[in-house]
């Protein structure tokens, strides 16, 4: 080609490759991998693989916001135990439960990822429920009954946060995303939030069938029993200071008629040794009403075990981390009996101080002390091979030497678990053992009116007699038993009056339930209205114990509930209004 | 796509249909180029005025150049003042060049193409390539500290760490990174593309846009283009600045073959204070007999005797003054894991026990660096070639940190058709090794001893904190690796197609590979422990592909001159990683450790990703007389980022100039050599957020990487892309549980470009032929539409992350560089340089439920304030009896000893509502930087100092107290000072929130660098005759700083850091009253001495 040739068609094929050209939008369209869309979930299959992630969500509890425990803020900020760990600002939020005194600001962070994770699970029952809706019985068979599944898991969530913080804001499936900024913590009162909660749970009386093939899916009679509950808390009316001014005998009636009608359908029954209520080998008994479904082996990294209390283990050989959650002095010294093996309801913390083995062998004791408190030369979780020793606690010099048990595995089980630096177990977490239930149901007939207390005295009884059976695996290495454990029925004396009969059933729910958390201490305290007593009195005594408890003082008509995450105010502009006192 | 390939495939034969022609229309002007002494320079660039066409003079000065009667040749030379020779008749022409200590007509990368740097209209700093040659960083950028006015260099000091890069302050509540532009082609960060993956951190962070490797050995040139009107022709990513690097090319026909040398090492010389075991000790008893706790209950590292005096005061409780009498101690003995009181013969404490283990003397090491270079170039009549290989070794003064780089780069390029054509390439691969170590010097308490008699590492006994043995963690990591092999380049082709007009098209690529090998080994130290080992091995590709292509226009009509530039540009990015995880090996080695050995669980995952852009620019210029200066420059982006109702955006920008010194009237002023002023306006954007960032998202979450807890990956306090979807509702315990799917993100199809508009007015000046220069510059910018993630309310659950754009922004400076240089004649002269820069940034506005994430209260705002701004109360001074304290307007915990705080609102109370905006945290009033460089005879010193005046940081206080002045708290005895009584744990007690008493002086002054060196001269080289060059030299960095020492000496050395880099604007420090946690701010910065040498045959 010619030189004078060549400027034309270069100059043309130049104009050609930069003409710019048509680069449509779809050139630059660029889609997320690995993902599915809002419109691929509206399938049957999926719409049910929804309900399965509202189930999960149940179980994505953690240290840091421990919702299906309660720890924290139940044992712990009850009086039953100490925050324990490395110190005081090892987890300082749970400190500032223990003591609820001066520096506690408001934005309490166990409190604002709590408040999170629990939104978080109500909103995938929300989520599965809008599509559940959306589905015809055709499509899915099963549509009814899920729905009144996810009813009943929407009640138990919001029972937890409205425990926690009283004035919640309730979201239904039927409210779009964008308007839940604009919904007021205070638009139900009081009362009427518990009648949502419960409106919730006869949805799921009325569907749920009497027995479930998935043993992580609630019963009729389980949800017959969470309705109870709800209606025994809604019962004890409290006014704007947190004050309990009444009690409501139509709601513990109605409570009451459930529990008998549950009992009369035998479906639970207690165990007959009360330790299999706290091992992984009796996880699913007759006592569990509903439980959160822990597992191991199960294709994730870790299991999907129970991180709530992952902080809780000793320290010891075969544990590692973290000693937290340790029983108070108070908690072992109200195991004391007398001689016809009662507690010692009103002078139980006084002289002598149970803080070891020399103790218990020493002092008539309930023998639910040895399920419950880890003490210093005890066998620890039934095995007389390993004793409490001082390497078990963290910081002793600061907590003391008493470990927690129930929430344990011993490390050879199979079902413990190290995960990262931290342990846990595949064990179920009941929300609901049905001693918890008879407990309610005593409750019910003492403060009903007119009062039947005296047909709480065969429930009680039922409790304590299965406390008395089950000293057979209290036993050291010799086959002795570990401690001086005498423990007795009550007889129709000692329920004479409605008072004792309160004293009795509200001691044995502390005695049955201790550091089972949830719903846990300090929330019985608070629905009696004895809190501030209580605590106060704790406090006095328990400071020269642990003397960190200086700081300790409950303030009335404050410290009954959390406040409000302050950044949850502050992104709602006000709409939400902050608990009162802080 | 199909049209990207067909416009590929019209270039190619674009290009072979070039091969049948030939050209030669020109005259070829020949010459020599030397310097004064008649000596020839080889290198010298020989630039057709107006034109890119031009060539370089070889070894022996002689240049060959086409160029018709009429036309001006430039010749530029570094370190030598420009000569213009007008083309006559002639046909050769020799140059000889003057030396000069200005450089100020230097030629400019500017984005697609080149100016002088005398014409520049915008805000553009250009780096001294010269001067940080000897310096021993890995990465150029932490060379370049104190050196370009504006520009804010934030050093991590981890070996092979990236360093942070922030021109002209804060604009943005993102990110806040520049564009990086090497050899035209873009460097792509992993940051955006890493968080949707649910990729672990740590695969993520060393990969963000770091340097570390680049050879900086490989560096022609440096510069930064600051303001919108410079960088807006990089329209989309460039709100942020620009960073562009060119990188060397062979010069001169000359094969010159180079090799460097250079060992350094680094020493931790300014430590910060750590109390001794006796003062831990003291300082725990005085904080819980200030409480009224006996002191034996609260530690279980020592036990007191100690008694009250009355005589000495009441104290604080009444009883009397405390008085200590002794502290004994606990030991560690291992076999029985037991703690024992101090005295027992076994105690394993070598030292004074009082003193305890220091964790510094073993955290710290002696660093040591190894560099090798060597570079082979020659230049042909029709191209060139250069091939440089490097090797860097470094072992950094923190245990367990080290970083290796092995690296080549061949650039090339060849002429056709008489310079017509140009096709060339640039590639350099390089493989990076790092390891990661210790994070801080800080270990546990001073009370456990190193190693147990036996000689095994010591572990934290029960009763201790967790806090394990450094030299443990060090252990545990041994096996860990984190390699990256990198390949970044580009092919091009460049044809001049007619008289002034030439064709540029360029292919880049960048592309990484990044594998982690994380194990968990099984280990027993005390209750440190792990008893399954776990492994976890990662891969992730991110490859970019970046095609521009260019068409330029230059003429040069009598006085008139234009150049004009138009082009196309797109870019592909696609990301893909996988992991896979397995626990429980049989055997502790580190070849076992593979993941078909694992015989307990194991899982896997993946992800993948990208994005594009497709952008229209043009640039023009045009000059009139040498005097009036205007440029104009407009790009159209459009990202993938943004849905197709937002996708494109305009970018435009304006600038001019007048040089007032070719004006008549300036004539008489012979003393001013140089003066012109210039103005500019534009605008540029920012697509920095995740790639699917405006789709509405759901997941399936069976097993998340790591266990879900917030220190796994994706999931925060604020998001959980990784909370569990599976579920064992059936109560098997095991096998493959059911699982669903969970909403991680809320979906905003209208969410478009973040946009800042800036203004910008400079002057430069030069004085007595230039021997001073300077230039002074104010801006303006705003930036509107901030790309930011909404804050949902907590009861949103799942999927809260939402992208808006939500936030305004103004930031505002000036900046100044003042330069002299001495006359050369004679052995001497020397020169000095001083920049400076003051930045302030201010939000506009923000959406209310933004609010939260910045200090502030019900009735102040950070809209209004820097975006950094302190807040907090005010302290008074201390109350010093109990009057005192009844007077003082009330808060909890109120008492003697404590802070008195101002009560704003004079409500007699202390709340929440009597604190206020204090300043800005580490943005100073003035950053600025001082270089000087002497020369005498063969020598060459060079010295550096910067620092930072006017400047506030927030110091933190630690648990058990990292400040020294604790030792100093206010006591009944002890109570003319501004430290508050300790409280629980040690520390000093406080409101919560921040307040005066914490907000510091954090001005430093630092002598930076300095370096001597030694050129071999001419005549003793003369004997040697194959060595042209030999160069020998010493350099120490970092060699002092100076600050105010009652501010946060925690750190030292570090004030540079104390800036809160990692943390979410905003944030305040965790509850726990801890500092904001961010670890690798914790690193020292040593004190580094080479020694080097530079050989050129």
């Amino acid at each position: 080609m010619k030189i004078s040739n060549y400027k034309k068609p270069m100059v043309f094929l130049a104009f050609v490759c930069l003409l710019p050209f048509n680069c449509t939008d779809s050139v630059l369209d660029v889609n997320p991998q690995g993902v599915v869309t809002d419109a691929d979930l509206n399938s049957p299959e999926n719409v049910e693989k929804l309900v399965i992630a509202a189930y999960a969500a149940q179980a994505n509890d953690f240290w840091q916001a421990p919702f299906q425990d309660m720890w924290p803020w139940g044992s712990v900020g009850g009086g039953d135990a100490y925050k324990g760990g490395g110190g005081i600002g090892d987890q300082l939020w749970i400190h500032w439960l223990e003591v609820k005194a001066l520096n506690a600001p408001v934005g309490n962070p166990g409190n604002e990822v709590t408040y999170k994770y629990i939104y978080a699970a109500i909103g995938r029952i929300n989520e599965a429920l809008e599509r559940l809706n959306a589905l015809t019985d055709e499509q899915l068979p099963t549509r009814r009954q899920r729905i009144a599944e996810m009813n009943f898991l929407r009640a138990n969530t919001y029972f937890k946060l409205k425990v926690l913080f009283k004035h919640i804001v309730y979201i239904d499936e039927t409210i779009p995303k964008e308007k839940y900024v604009e919904i007021s913590n205070r638009e139900l009162t009081d009362q009427e939030g518990w009648n949502w909660i419960i409106n919730e749970f006869r949805k799921a009386v009325a569907v749920l069938p009497d027995t479930q093939e998935d043993a992580g899916r609630p019963t009729k009679s389980a949800a017959q029993l969470f309705l109870a509950k709800t209606l025994v808390y809604k019962a004890y009316v409290q006014n704007d200071s947190h004050e309990v001014v009444s009690i409501t005998a139509s709601e513990l009636n109605e409570a009451i008629s459930l529990f008998e009608t549950v009992d009369a359908a035998g479906i639970y029954e207690l165990w007959p040794d009360y330790s299999y209520n706290f091992e992984c080998a009796h996880e699913g008994g007759p006592e569990s009403v509903w439980a959160i479904m822990r597992s191991l082996n199960d294709g994730t990294a870790d299991g999907r075990i129970n991180y709530g209390n992952s902080l809780n283990s000793p320290v010891s050989a075969g544990y590692g981390c973290c000693g937290f959650f340790q029983p108070s002095t108070n908690l072992a010294n109200a195991f004391k009996t007398d001689a016809n093996g009662h507690p010692l309801v009103t002078n139980y913390n006084e002289a002598p101080i149970i803080n070891s083995n020399v103790d218990v062998e020493a002092n008539n004791m309930d023998p639910r002390i040895s399920h419950t408190v880890g003490l210093l030369g005890m066998p620890w979780k039934y095995d007389p091979a390993i004793i409490v020793n001082a390497t078990f606690p963290r910081v002793p010099a600061q907590y003391g030497t008493n470990m927690g048990m129930k929430d344990q595995e011993l490390p050879t089980n199979s079902c413990w678990r190290q995960s990262a630096a931290f342990y846990g177990s595949g064990r179920n977490t009941d929300v609901m053992r049905y001693a918890d239930a008879l407990l309610y149901w005593a409750e019910a007939l003492v403060e009903t009116t007119p009062s039947r207390f005296q047909e709480a005295l065969p429930i009680i009884n039922r409790i304590r007699e299965r406390a008395s059976n089950s000293t057979s695996r209290l036993v050291k290495g010799d086959g002795s038993p570990s401690g001086k454990y005498v423990i007795g029925l009550y007889a129709p004396s000692d329920f004479a009056t409605q008072e004792q009969a309160r004293q009795a059933v509200r001691f044995e729910r502390r005695l049955e339930m201790a550091m089972e958390s949830f719903p846990g201490r300090h929330f019985d305290l608070v629905r009696w209205g004895i809190a501030e007593q209580t605590l106060n009195e704790y406090y006095a005594v328990e400071k020269n114990r642990r003397s960190y408890l200086v700081e300790g003082h409950y303030t009335q008509s404050r410290d009954e509930y959390q406040p409000i995450p302050q950044i949850e105010i502050t992104i709602s502009q006000g709409v939400l209004i902050q608990n009162p006192g802080y | 796509m199909r049209k990207m390939y067909t416009r590929f495939i019209c270039l190619v034969l674009c290009l072979l249909s070039l091969t049948n022609w030939t050209f030669g229309q020109n005259r070829t002007i020949t010459g020599k180029i030397t310097e004064e002494s008649g000596a020839p320079l080889p290198g010298v660039s020989i630039v057709k005025k107006g034109t890119t066409i031009g060539t370089i003079s070889d070894a022996n000065g002689n240049y060959s150049i086409d160029a018709e009667f009429g036309s001006i040749l430039l010749f530029t030379y570094v370190g030598y003042e420009p000569r213009e020779v007008a083309i006559g008749a002639e046909s050769v022409v020799n140059v000889p060049l003057t030396p000069s200590m200005q450089q100020l007509s230097e030629m400019v990368v500017t984005g697609y193409s080149i100016e002088r740097k005398r014409d520049l209209l915008g805000a553009v700093s250009v780096a001294d390539i010269e001067a940080i040659k000897d310096v021993s960083y890995p990465n150029v950028l932490q060379s370049m500290v104190g050196r370009l006015a504006g520009v804010n260099i934030d050093l991590a000091g981890i070996p092979g760490q990236g360093a942070k890069v922030k021109i002209r302050g804060i604009k943005t509540l993102g990110n806040n990174e520049p564009l990086y532009i090497i050899d035209g082609v873009p460097l792509q960060s992993f940051e955006s593309v890493g968080t949707e993956t649910g990729m672990a951190e740590r695969v993520r962070q060393p990969t963000t846009l770091d340097l570390s490797w680049l050879n900086p050995s490989d560096i022609e040139s440096l510069q930064v283009l600051k303001d919108a009107a410079s960088a807006s022709i990089y329209g989309s990513r460039a709100s942020n600045g620009v960073v562009i690097i060119t990188t060397r090319q062979a010069k001169g026909q000359m094969p010159t073959i180079s090799f460097n040398a250079r060992y350094s090492v680094e020493k931790v010389t300014d430590r910060p204070w750590v109390p001794t075991s006796e003062q831990a000790a003291t300082l725990a008893w005085r904080s819980a007999v200030n409480q009224g706790i006996n002191p034996n209950t609260v530690s279980q590292y020592f036990n007191y005797q100690w008694h009250y005096d009355s005589e000495l005061g009441p104290g604080f409780q009444g009883l009397g003054e405390p008085v200590l009498d002794q502290i004994n101690y606990v030991d560690w003995l291992d076999e029985t894991d037991q703690l024992r009181i101090s005295g027992h013969p076994q105690s394993v404490h070598g030292g004074s026990i009082a003193k305890g283990t220091d964790w510094q003397d073993i955290a710290y090491q002696t660093g040591k660096v190894q560099n090798y270079d060597i570079q082979f170039a020659q230049g042909y009549k029709n191209g060139g070639v250069r091939f440089s290989a490097n090797y860097f070794d470094q072992e950094g003064v923190l245990l367990g940190n080290s970083f290796r780089r092995y690296s080549g780069r061949l650039n090339s390029s060849i002429n056709f058709f008489n310079d017509r054509v140009t096709v060339g390439q640039n590639l350099a691969v390089s493989s990076g090794h790092r390891r990661w170590g210790l994070a801080t010097g800080l270990g546990p308490s001073s009370i456990l001893p190193p190693y147990t008699e036996d000689g095994r590492i010591a572990g934290p006994p029960p009763g201790f904190d967790r806090t394990d043995n450094p030299l443990g963690t060090v252990d545990n990591d041994k096996w860990d690796k984190n390699n990256n092999i990198k390949a970044f380049g580009n092919i091009y082709a460049e044809a001049r197609l007619i008289k002034n007009l030439s064709f540029r098209s360029s292919l880049g690529i960048d592309y990484d590979n990044v594998s982690v090998r994380d194990i968990y080994p099984t280990f027993q130290r005390g209750i440190a422990r792990n008893e399954v080992g776990e492994l976890r091995e990662t891969q992730l590709n991110n490859n970019n592909l970046t095609w521009s292509n260019t068409l330029n226009y230059n003429r040069l009509i009598e006085k008139h001159s234009f150049s004009i530039i138009g082009g196309t540009e797109y870019i592909e990015n696609q990301m893909k990683s996988f992991y896979g995880f397995g626990r429980d090996f049989a055997l502790n080695t580190d070849a076992y450790y593979q993941l078909d050995a694992a015989a307990g669980e194991k899982s896997s995952g993946g992800s993948a990703g990208g994005f594009k852009l497709f952008s229209y620019f043009a640039k023009a210029n045009y000059t009139f007389n040498d005097k009036y200066l205007l440029a104009a420059t407009i790009r159209r982006d459009g990202s993938s980022r943004f849905g197709r109702e937002n996708r494109f955006a305009v970018f435009p920008a304006v600038s001019a100039g007048w040089r007032i010194r070719s004006e008549e009237f300036m004539s008489g002023l012979t003393w001013v050599s140089d003066l012109k002023i210039r103005g500019a306006w534009g605008q540029t954007g920012n697509q920095n957020i995740l790639n699917d960032a405006r789709f509405q998202l759901y997941r399936a979450v069976y097993a998340p990487p790591s266990v879900y807890l917030p220190w796994g990956s994706g999931c925060t306090q604020t998001f959980c892309d990784n909370a569990p979807t599976s579920y064992d509702i059936s109560n098997v315990n095991g096998g493959n549980l059911p699982s669903g799917f969970l909403s991680t993100q809320t979906g905003n199809e209208s969410l478009k470009w973040e946009t800042t508009t800036e203004i910008n007015a400079g002057i430069d000046f030069g004085l007595f032929d230039d021997r001073i220069t300077g230039s002074f510059e104010v801006f303006k910018k705003t930036t509107d539409d901030i790309l930011i993630q909404a804050s949902q309310p907590g009861t949103f659950g799942d999927g809260n992350r939402q992208w808006t754009n939500g936030a305004s922004m103004e930031t505002r400076g000036y900046e100044f560089t003042l330069g002299y240089a001495s006359e050369t004649t004679g052995d001497l002269s020397y020169t000095v340089s001083v920049v400076g820069a003051h930045v302030r940034d201010k939000i506009t506005s923000l959406p209310k439920d933004l609010y939260g994430r910045f200090p502030g209260n019900v009735e102040q705002n950070i809209v209004g304030q820097s975006s950094r701004a302190l807040f907090g109360f005010v302290v008074k001074g201390i109350l010093q009896n109990q009057s005192e304290v009844d007077a003082a307007p009330a808060y909890p915990g109120i008492r003697v000893g404590r802070f008195n705080y101002e009560d704003l609102n004079g409500d007699n109370l202390i709340n929440a509502v009597d604190q206020k905006y204090q300043g800005v945290n580490g943005t100073p009033d003035l950053e600025y930087g001082i270089n000087g460089m002497v020369r005498f005879k063969g020598f060459d010193l060079g010295l550096q100092f910067a620092g930072m005046a006017g400047r506030k940081v927030s110091a933190y206080f630690w648990q058990g107290g990292s400040q020294r002045e604790v030792l100093d708290a206010w006591t009944t005895a002890n109570t003319d000072t501004y430290v508050p009584a300790l409280g629980f744990g040690g520390g000093v007690s406080t409101q919560g929130g921040g307040n005066s008493f914490q907000f510091r002086n954090g001005s430093f002054f630092n002598f930076r660098q300095l370096s001597l060196g030694y050129n071999l001269s001419r005549a003793m080289l003369s004997k040697i005759n194959w060595v042209s060059n030999l160069r020998v030299y010493f350099n120490m960095d970092n060699i002092f700083f100076l600050y105010d020492k009652s501010g946060p000496d925690s750190f030292p050395a570090e004030p540079w850091l104390l800036t809160q880099q990692g943390a979410t604007p905003g944030a305040g420090a965790d509850q726990s009253g801890r500092g904001q946690g961010n670890f690798e701010t914790r690193y020292p910065r040593p004190l580094t001495s080479s020694i080097g040498v530079n050989i050129t045959f």
